[in-house]
């Protein structure tokens, strides 16, 4: 369960988040959608306790961020949007790594890597150093360490980039099985037909404020379109702009 | 061909700086080294001057030593730096070529590549070293024309040996990957040429006066084993044998050569890279968190040469002190416990280096739920680790003289905690969040005299009131240090 009431995050003179609310419950997924810049990644990582808020409360698993940000790390996996990772670090050194930092037990943690390597289907490029590995393959190992703990809350930015068409899938299918156990999950992301899809509901993000929350159905409904990416496009009043730019893309290329 | 060995060239040295972490992480600085070192021409003549001062230092000692014997010997002795350095870059140069792929970009386009392309490469690096005896060798030329010149031969075949025996060494060493069967031998290589680099000073000085003194001593040893480099060069006073000794040499490294590298080409051809050479499976083993954080960071550095100069550096200005107690053979306590001090003293300029083991992968701990407590202690053990253990080694080796000494092992352990926990507790003073802070030059010179204050208390305890109540003062600040940090 994550709530956040009137959450405001400045970094000097910039507002990056400018008071928002929502809540996810558990065994939800929470879709954030929004244009470059508007504060998705801001607002998961101070969800991740990363970053602290300049005001408003945020609750996650019943902590509160500004208090104890420890704990919130503890029971939450975030996956930021670039992989950060310790490059000269092989994938299994970094497993132990986190595991011994997170204080898994060995069995458990071997059990976790061993079924998580196999289905992103990583196995052989556990003995290299991550600073050699594709992009791809690099999300991937982040996605992992963020899983062995088997966080309540998972928070995961733009985290289907770079995968292929079967970890995608594997993922999705994994996000819905945490749903099924209970686990609260934020997810941003800038396929549209992806929140569609996995989302149960999505709050619109612009210029670090909430403009729209609900259902697919319910935000169709509201901005009385056909197709979210004409819902996105309205409610973040870049339709008419869109339809400018291309035209004059049109008459000079 | 040279357009090509050119570009190579930038990108092998553009690979080797992404993977320092003290310049990749600042962009101005990184465009400006790779100014310099990206440069084939630039990169080369810019560590040609730098190795002419050895250089310079080589040959005055040649020219002034009196007798050519003692000038060949000299000479000798020299013309280990030719191929260590071969040796060293060959290994390290290739390692990064073969792992980072530097050949793929060319294999779409419509260029001839070869072995060569990749031997010239590798060798390229250590052509400074070979410049870096050229003074030395006109000094002996001077003194004696054939004997130089068979010298200059000499220097050559040397650099050679290094440049084949890094490629069997490399070729041989199995996968490129972290885990392969050599991976700590090529540590060991890398440790090896960063204390060479930095010592090199001192040990030139030393094997002068060494020379000069125990030459008659020398003179059969190098005799007796004239047939292995480098003592085979002191035989240059003998041109002709000396001539076909070196024919002898090029004789049989030249085979090995060509057949190394055909193999080690082949390898690349057939797109060997880092990624997904070699399946392995995953082991779990957990530590302590500060111990998981102390290990990843002896990792990372070990990986990273760069750093663990910045680490291992303090030990060379404490190294002539312990040396002279030594071969002076006057081990008091008061003499070994001055060089433990020193040692405990310097470890404090670890400090820089511990603290940018994690560069910009720094937000990977954000991440986790690590304590900066955690995170100090686990710093602590880095930078404590060297002097640790080389005061361990230095009470060790002084109590084989007199056994009473093995009674400074804890002073040995305690002092150079002291200094890293009160650097530490320095740099972190009123800090609650995971961070890390700005190690510029002029708080490293603050902490140097903090921490020289502390350990003159200590000393003066020590010398006044006697051993132990010195060590209940060093262990007690670091006890109390540690108690604070982990509130
Ligand atoms: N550390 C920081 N310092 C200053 N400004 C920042 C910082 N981090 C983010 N910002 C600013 O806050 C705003 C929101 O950034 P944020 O990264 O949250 O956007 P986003 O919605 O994730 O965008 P994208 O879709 O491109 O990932 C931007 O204007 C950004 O420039
Ligand atoms: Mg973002």
């Amino acid at each position: 369960m994550i709530e956040v009431e009137n959450l405001v995050k400045r970094f000097g003179s910039i507002v990056a988040v400018n008071g928002i609310s929502f809540r996810v419950n558990d065994g939800e997924i929470y879709g954030l959608l929004g244009p470059n810049g508007s504060g998705k990644s801001t607002t998961m990582k101070i969800l991740s306790g990363i970053l602290t808020p300049t005001s408003g409360r945020v609750l996650v698993g019943g902590v509160d961020v500004s208090r104890d940000p420890l704990r919130v790390k503890e029971i939450t996996g975030y996956v930021p949007e670039t992989p950060v990772l310790y490059e000269s670090l092989t994938p299994a050194e970094f497993f132990n790594f986190v595991g011994s930092v997170r204080r898994i037990p060995e069995e458990k943690l071997q059990e976790r890597v061993e079924t998580l390597v196999k289905a992103f289907g990583i196995e052989k490029y556990l003995g290299e150093m991550i600073g050699s590995l594709s992009f791809g393959t690099r999300q991937k190992v982040s996605l992992i360490s963020a899983m062995l703990h088997d966080p309540e809350v998972l928070i995961l930015d733009e985290s289907m980039n770079g995968l292929d068409p079967r970890s995608a899938r594997i993922l999705r299918e994994l996000l819905m099985d945490f749903r099924e156990e209970g686990k609260s999950i934020v997810f941003s992301t800038h396929v549209l037909a992806l929140a569609e899809t996995i989302c149960d509901r999505i709050g619109v993000i612009y210029n670090g404020e909430i403009i729209a929350e609900g259902t697919v159905k319910q935000l169709k409904e509201l901005a009385q379109e056909e197709s979210l990416e004409d819902v996105f496009l309205k409610l973040t009043e870049s339709q008419e702009e869109v339809a400018t730019i291309v035209q004059a893309l049109r008459e000079t290329l | 061909m040279f357009e090509i060995v050119k570009i190579l060239y930038r990108e092998l040295h553009y690979r080797r700086l992404k993977n320092n972490p003290q310049i990749a992480a600042d962009p101005k600085k990184f465009k400006e080294q790779l100014r310099k070192t990206g440069d084939i021409k630039r990169g080369i003549a810019f560590q040609s001057v730098a190795f002419l001062f050895f250089g310079l230092m080589m040959a005055g000692a040649v020219v002034t030593v009196g007798g050519d014997d003692r000038a060949a010997i000299l000479l000798a002795t020299y013309s280990l730096l030719p191929f260590i350095m071969a040796l060293y870059t060959t290994t390290v140069n290739a390692s990064y070529s073969v792992s980072m792929g530097i050949f793929e970009p060319l294999k779409p386009l419509p260029v001839r590549t070869g072995a060569e392309y990749l031997s010239l490469l590798l060798a390229l690096d250590c052509v400074p070293s070979v410049i870096a005896l050229l003074p030395a060798v006109v000094g002996m030329v001077h003194r004696n024309p054939l004997a130089g010149t068979v010298g200059m031969l000499w220097i050559l075949v040397g650099a050679f040996l290094g440049h084949v025996l890094g490629l069997v060494l490399f070729t041989f060493s199995g996968s490129s990957g972290v885990g392969g069967r050599l991976s700590g031998l090529r540590s060991l290589v890398r440790v090896v040429g960063v204390f060479l680099f930095v010592g090199m000073f001192y040990f030139l000085n030393y094997i002068q006066g060494y020379v000069n003194e125990h030459y008659e001593e020398l003179l059969p040893f190098f005799e007796r084993y004239s047939i292995a480099y480098p003592f085979s060069v002191a035989s240059i006073l003998e041109p002709l044998n000396s001539f076909l000794l070196a024919l002898g040499y090029l004789a049989v490294l030249v085979p090995v050569y060509a057949v190394t590298l055909r193999k080690l080409w082949r390898r690349i051809e057939e797109g060997f890279n880092a990624a997904g050479a070699g399946v392995s499976t995953f082991v779990a083993r957990t530590h302590h968190p500060v111990v998981a954080l102390a290990i990843k960071d002896f990792t990372i550095v070990l990986r990273k040469s760069a750093l663990l100069v910045g680490l291992v550096f303090p030990l060379f200005v404490v190294m002539p002190s312990a040396v002279k107690i030594f071969t002076s053979g006057q081990m008091g306590e008061w003499s070994v416990a001055s060089v433990l001090l020193t040692v405990a003293w310097m470890s404090s300029l670890g400090v820089d280096a511990a603290l940018k083991i994690d560069g910009r992968e720094f937000e990977v701990l954000r991440g986790l739920p690590v304590t900066l407590g955690q995170f100090i202690e686990g710093k602590l053990i880095i930078m404590s680790a060297v002097p640790v253990l080389s005061g361990v080694i230095i009470v060790v080796a002084a109590s084989f003289f007199s056994p009473f000494l093995l009674k400074l092992l804890p002073a040995a352990v305690v002092l150079p905690l002291t200094a890293s926990s009160l650097t530490l507790a320095f740099f972190y003073h009123g800090e609650r969040d995971l961070s890390v802070p700005e190690t510029g030059f002029g708080h490293v010179f603050i902490l140097m005299i903090l921490d020289g204050l502390v350990l003159g208390i200590v000393a003066v305890l020590w010398y006044f009131l006697g051993y132990p109540y010195a060590m209940v003062l060093a262990g007690g600040v670091v006890i109390a240090i540690l108690r604070s940090i982990s509130r």
